[in-house]
């Protein structure tokens, strides 16, 4: 009777579409190729072309043409790959972006609130399209595949076999199977961070830009309750090996041009760092790593007034007298800097309320009426000036 | 009888006696599926030969592998949907209504924003009409997806609107072998063969009123050739107007 289940067993074997290897041999696709509709990467196209096409009405996208017509951009100064590839920006306050196997590019705006430059960013975009261009999605799907058929395979042939035990061995595969499974995606960042970092130096981006994207991360994650860092880095390369990494790929460039273009990136999200800053403050994160995302956006010394002014606001949001205290303080700091910014004498007025100093709220809320004449809430400031 | 099944020396009939289970189970699990009745407003069209607008269908069908991943495959999403057209086309000519096919090229937001709408108030009425998730106030059949259906019309000239919902898997040789030799080897454990979900909703265009409704998951059924897709159809459109 066993053998009769093993003939089986073994013939299932046979019948398997997918080496159990998995995905060894994909190879790159070209541009402006397309998967032919019998293949299996052409069910992982479709599935994605029909979310992309729910996507694009998201209410959670930043629908802006410069914004998308700037990342289009970047995308064509970096890669060939510029007619596969469409950005897509969703208005989530975390540092993520990802590729779908069709070419859709999804990048969060707590990531362009946290590149430094484009230099950054374009590490990330270059990574990105990294992964497009060597098919890591179609190549994660067969090995997922396999992986799974192997586990399947692996429960029947122990029972039949009649392994004693056959529990505790079955829980062994599954941890082989976490252990490959995080082996093979450190595989594909390792290679979308070299077809990045190659992108970026043609481009004429400073290299050295590449791994402080991940050690600000990283501290960032450092200074949180949990220390550990996110979920995607544990299937990411550590930090320290990709700048190792990357210092030999630079190598292989004789001359090597290291702009940074902080300008660009800066400006043409400015219409939107009040919005993006405030939902960053939402998220209540402990306050030092609010305060270093902070620290990175306005690095400026003429923005010095405004980092002031944002700290402040981390801690008057908390809502606690101790760190109101520390926010009236952090106003007058942004006010020293800056005498002009008139959301700093609103601030700093209404908190000057709560505690009971009247005269000088009212005289700081009659600056910020001086100020901004014209601005929404001008009369309701009035009021309490009377 | 019982002799025989318990006696270890007899585990040739032991084994034709679990696969019988098996299979008995199989048959069991595939009549208790998740069925339901049409729901409608109407059951007859206000007037003759009124024009109906097929809306894309949002459709997926995969194959589910050995372990039973879904893998989304192509060609039979694109061949069902094709089969899917040409049954509701032929089942309207009965029903004296004519189809209108939706043109994709025509306000696209709009379109997918319906589409995305009409997904989830499906899912509701799932839910509401048919799940356990009953309103207690609902008395009636009464649901709409707004009136912007109606924006519909400024390329069209249609009285309704048809949305449907499919989603199918088939299970792989390798997933049909699995089961079987699984079903033998742990009695009572049976992995999950392909289901089929689908719903579909009849939209009057004045007021974005949906008038008729059939939805159900399933665990047989077929749609990736013509006779098939015809017997599925006249399944899922039990009770239609006309």
């Amino acid at each position: 009777m066993k053998k009769l289940l093993l003939i089986f067993f073994i013939f299932i074997l046979n019948s398997c579409q997918t080496p159990l290897g998995g995905a060894k041999d994909v190879e790159n696709i070209d541009p402006e190729e397309r998967p032919g509709i019998e293949s299996i990467e052409a069910g992982l196209w479709m599935q994605m072309n029909n979310y992309e096409e729910q996507l694009k009405t998201s209410g959670s996208r930043v629908k802006d043409k410069n914004l998308d017509k700037y990342l289009k951009d970047l995308l064509c100064t970096l890669t060939v790959y510029c007619k596969d590839i469409r950005v897509y920006v969703l208005d989530i306050p975390y540092f993520n972006a990802f590729m779908a196997p069709n070419g859709m590019m999804v990048v969060w705006t707590g990531l362009l609130l946290r590149a430094e430059n484009e230099a950054q960013l374009s590490a990330v975009i270059g990574h990105e399209a990294g992964h497009y261009i060597r098919r890591h999605s179609l190549k994660a799907w067969l090995d997922a595949k396999a992986r799974t058929d192997l586990m399947a395979l692996l429960s029947i042939g122990l029972a039949v076999g009649g392994v004693p035990g056959g529990g505790s061995i079955f829980n062994v595969t599954q941890l082989l199977q976490v252990g490959i499974m995080a082996k093979h995606s450190r595989d594909n960042e390792r290679e979308a961070d070299e077809i990045g970092l190659d992108a970026l130096i043609k481009a004429g981006y400073d290299p050295d830009e590449a791994p402080k994207v991940w050690e600000n991360i990283i501290k960032e994650m450092e200074l949180g309750e949990n220390k550990k860092p996110p979920a995607f880095l544990a299937s990411h390369p550590n930090p320290k090996e990709r700048i190792k990494n990357l210092e030999q790929q630079t190598k292989r460039y004789s001359k090597i041009e290291r702009k940074k273009n902080k300008e660009n990136l800066k400006k043409i999200i400015h219409p939107y760092l009040k919005k993006w800053i405030r939902n960053e403050i939402r998220v209540n994160n402990k306050i030092e790593q609010t305060e270093f995302v902070f620290s990175k956006v306005f690095n400026d010394t003429n923005n010095l007034y405004l980092l002031k002014f944002y700290q402040g606001e981390i801690y008057r949001l908390k809502k606690d007298e101790e760190k109101n205290k520390k926010a009236i303080k952090l106003y007058r700091d942004s006010i020293k800097e800056n005498k002009d910014f008139p959301d700093a004498y609103r601030e700093l007025g209404l908190l000057l309320l709560k505690e009971n100093k009247n005269n000088e709220a009212k005289e700081k809320l009659k600056k910020y009426v001086d100020l901004a004449p014209n601005a929404k809430d001008v009369e309701i400031v009035k009021s309490y000036i009377k | 009888m019982v002799y025989y099944i318990y006696n270890s020396k007899y585990k040739l009939f032991n084994l034709m006696y679990r696969t019988f289970i098996i299979f008995l189970l199989f048959f069991i699990c595939s009549c208790a599926s998740f069925n339901t009745e049409p729901k409608y407003t109407i059951q007859t069209f206000d007037k003759n030969n009124p024009e109906i607008l097929l809306m894309p269908i949002d459709i997926e069908i995969c194959e589910l592998t050995l372990a039973g991943l879904c893998e989304p495959n192509a060609i039979w999403t694109e061949n069902s949907r094709e089969n899917i057209i040409y049954g509701f086309k032929d089942l309207l000519k009965k029903r004296n209504a004519n189809l209108v096919k939706f043109n994709k090229d025509l306000d696209n937001d709009l379109l997918v924003q319906l589409l995305k709408l009409h997904t989830q108030v499906g899912h509701e009425i799932i839910n509401n009409e048919y799940g356990q998730y009953k309103m207690p106030t609902k008395e009636k059949f009464s649901w709409s997806i707004g009136k912007k259906a109606n924006l519909l019309n400024r390329n069209y000239t249609s009285d309704y609107a048809l949305f449907l919902y499919f989603r199918d898997q088939y299970s792989s040789d390798e997933r049909v072998i699995y089961s079987i030799l699984t079903a033998i080897l742990f009695p009572g454990v049976i992995p999950i063969g392909g289901r089929q979900m689908a719903f579909a909703s009849l939209v009057d265009l004045k007021n974005g009123d949906i008038i008729w409704f059939n939805g159900y998951y399933r665990s047989f059924g077929d749609v990736r050739d013509r006779e098939s897709a015809k017997k599925t159809l006249n399944k899922l459109f039990e009770q239609f107007p006309g």
